[in-house]
């Protein structure tokens, strides 16, 4: 059952600036979907809408089947965690945790009752009297994510909640919160520009780029089947290298040719690249599928620029026809004397359209 | 590093001590001036503190007394006058000396020296004659004291009201001419009240205002709204938006949010700017002397008193009387005052 459906949604700012462009998408009950894509792509504005801080200038917004674009956000039973936390400094967390529950009118019992139940699950009870500016910022962040699990709402809204921790702090959160959805159950959006962040949190991604979605998926589905070339491009550390190819066919068998390699392509695409023969695409590997290989073996020799070590593998940042080709391998712990790779394909790639850069196959 | 330091921190101290004293001296001079007697006043040379009590002489001779009072400086008793006039003493210890006694207690202290010898008495002086006196001879003075609470009150809530107004939507909002609004609040303060207080008399006159505190209290927040909506607008600004968002996703309406969220926070600016409105309103003489001259506030009446008056003494008491609202004013908003310095954390 759809939970949220959004439906031909469009925002335009003053007048002439196109934000949001046509936006269809249906979230489940119980869902937890992140909006992903770089800043300024419109993941923001989305949430804002659906959360009624911000007008719709056109299309429609349902939460459970209901039309609620006219609707204040304190009638959309809505809850939200922000960037910048935005727990009120003049209040002790206590208070900023009950201020919701104060103005539903809840009695004193229960308020009491449902503050240190929420207090507990983010383990701030210690701090209830204190003010914000007395709590470190992580203990701030536990404050939001408390007040606004005290609500108790059908769909929680969090716009990139976690990008003002520390990398370390921000890794746990990350667990906490996906904790908290799975107790809660409560339909989760999810707003980051962090790609790990999604891949590890999300049931479905939604990544958007100018205003539109390029591709909704599973994060599995999101890496391994990128649709267009910003998604492979956008997801994935390092991320995805593009080789620009044309495609050539001898023999009735198809190459893939550029000034540095001539790459078999395998005969199930035949029938997806017909039209494409003797045509511009380019060609998109994985850093973990191009692969180290013998002399006799490979596909090209790219130049070794530098090695950035990762601990359990390294980052190889080479050169191929002047463009930068990174890959990942277990092997290669430093450069020393390393001039140049002999490398291979291990079969698996995507293939872009030039022009669209949509995926062929 | 020790006498670099030690420069420093001496320099430091002597840069503080001449502010402390270019400051406290004056307001030392009119407070003590405020509590001498007549007598004290053309005393020469002047003493340091005020006296606290007379010793007076008192002589029989020839069918009258003669009151002479101890003069410290020469060490010795000078001749004040010679009546048998209960009614001339007590005038005179009252205007004088400011000691307030009745006639039989005057005779009967005087009698003793009927056997011949002088006789020494001290009296108490009433440290606080010349503020009873300010009230009892000056023309409206107690009305004048609610005529300047009321202009300053009027003030504060007009320019709080229309200049927060301003501020909130500077801050707030976009609209046509913002940037020319932020500036013409600007030139607004340019010129001074008097400049605009007789073209400002003809509109209070035409609206049957002049010599009201409203009509005062208008001219007074000319400036004032623009002071105001110029401090509001940036509290406002200071105040994160997501504040508010987070007000209105957690149930609140406009208005709940308005009272509970963003004036919380923005008060220590309301209570500066209120400060500014209430010190503007409250220290004006001229501008008052112009539009409301027969309803005069207590800034107007000490103005005229010090310009009128031989008896410096009573100008003082009035000052005193003028500058003590200030200070206790200033003390109860001191501590919302630092939270705008960003000394006390919210």
């Amino acid at each position: 059952m759809e939970f949220l459906e959004l439906k031909n949604l469009t925002k335009i700012y003053q007048k002439d600036i196109l934000a949001i462009d046509k936006i269809d998408l249906k979230i489940k009950d119980g869902e937890f979907l992140v909006l992903l894509g770089p800043s300024g792509c419109g993941k923001t504005t989305t949430m804002r809408m659906i959360a009624g801080l911000e007008d719709v200038t056109e299309g429609e917004i349902f939460i459970e089947g209901k039309l609620v674009n006219n609707l204040q956000p304190r009638e959309r039973g809505v809850s939200m965690i922000f960037q910048s936390y935005a727990i009120w400094p003049h209040m002790t967390v206590f208070n900023n945790i009950a201020y919701a529950l104060k103005i539903k009118k809840m009695s004193k019992e229960k308020i009491n009752e449902t503050v240190k139940k929420v207090a507990k699950m983010s383990n701030i009870e210690e701090y209830l009297n204190r003010y914000p500016s007395q709590l470190s910022g992580g203990q701030q962040q536990r404050v939001a994510v408390a007040r606004a699990m005290a609500v108790d709402p059908k769909l929680f809204l969090m716009d990139e909640p976690l990008s003002n921790l520390d990398a370390k702090l921000r890794v746990s959160m990350r667990t906490d919160l996906k904790e908290m959805h799975k107790r809660s159950g409560a339909t989760t959006i999810f707003v980051t520009h962090d790609q790990s962040e999604a891949m590890s949190l999300a049931d479905r991604i939604v990544i958007m780029n100018t205003g539109t979605i390029e591709q909704i998926g599973t994060p599995n589905e999101i890496y391994h089947d990128s649709k267009t070339m910003f998604v492979a491009d956008f997801i994935g550390s390092p991320s995805t290298n593009f080789v620009d190819v044309k495609i050539i066919s001898k023999d009735n068998k198809l190459f893939a040719k550029n000034d540095a390699f001539e790459l078999p392509i395998d005969d199930k695409f035949n029938d997806k690249l017909h039209g494409y023969i003797d045509k511009d695409v380019v060609f998109g590997f994985r850093p973990e599928n191009l692969v180290l290989s013998s002399d006799e073996e490979k596909l090209f020799d790219i130049d070794v620029v530098l090695v950035e070590p990762q601990g359990s593998h390294s980052v190889i940042v080479g050169r191929l026809l002047s463009k930068q080709i990174k890959i990942v391998s277990d092997e290669v712990r430093d450069m020393k004397n390393i001039k140049t790779l002999p490398i291979k394909s291990n079969g698996i790639y995507f293939i872009f359209d030039k022009e669209t850069e949509k995926r062929i196959c | 590093m020790i006498s670099k330091n030690l420069i420093v921190r001496t320099t430091f101290y002597l840069f503080i001590a001449t502010m402390l004293i270019a400051i406290l001296i004056p307001v030392f001079f009119f407070v003590s001036t405020s509590v001498y007697s007549e007598y004290e006043v053309y005393d020469f040379p002047r003493k340091f503190l005020p006296r606290t009590s007379f010793d007076l002489e008192i002589e029989w001779e020839n069918d009258q007394y003669n009151l002479s009072v101890f003069d410290e400086a020469n060490n010795e008793y000078e001749l004040l006058i010679q009546s048998n006039d209960m009614d001339r003493f007590r005038l005179y210890l009252k205007r004088s000396l400011s000691i307030q006694l009745n006639n039989e207690e005057i005779e009967n202290d005087f009698s003793l020296s009927k056997k011949g010898e002088p006789i020494y008495l001290t009296y108490k002086k009433d440290l606080f004659y010349n503020y009873k006196t300010f009230f009892s001879i000056t023309n409206n003075a107690g009305k004048s004291v609610v005529n300047s609470v009321m202009a300053a009150g009027w003030t504060i809530i007009i320019s709080l009201f229309f200049g927060s107004l301003a501020g909130y939507s500077i801050a707030r909002y976009k609209f046509a001419g913002k940037s020319q609004l932020s500036l013409t609040l600007l030139v607004v303060r340019m010129f001074p009240g008097v400049a605009i207080a007789i073209p400002m008399l003809v509109y209070l006159i035409k609206m049957n205002l002049d010599n009201t505190m409203i009509g005062l209290a208008i001219v007074y927040s000319v400036g004032n709204i623009a002071l105001t909506a110029w401090i509001t607008s940036s509290i406002f600004t200071g105040i994160n938006i997501e504040l508010e968002e987070a007000s209105y996703i957690f149930g609140a309406s406009k208005l709940q949010t308005f009272r509970k969220i963003t004036l919380p926070l923005a008060f220590p600016g309301f209570i500066a700017c209120s400060m500014y409105a209430f010190l503007a309103a409250w220290n004006d003489s001229i501008t008052a002397l112009i539009l409301s001259n027969n309803n005069p506030t207590l800034s107007l009446v000490i103005y005229k008193a010090i310009g009128s008056s031989s008896a410096i003494q009573l100008s003082a008491a009035g000052a005193v009387i003028l500058i003590l609202p200030a200070l206790v004013f200033t003390f109860i908003i001191k501590n919302y005052i630092n939270q705008l310095w960003g000394e006390v954390k919210l």
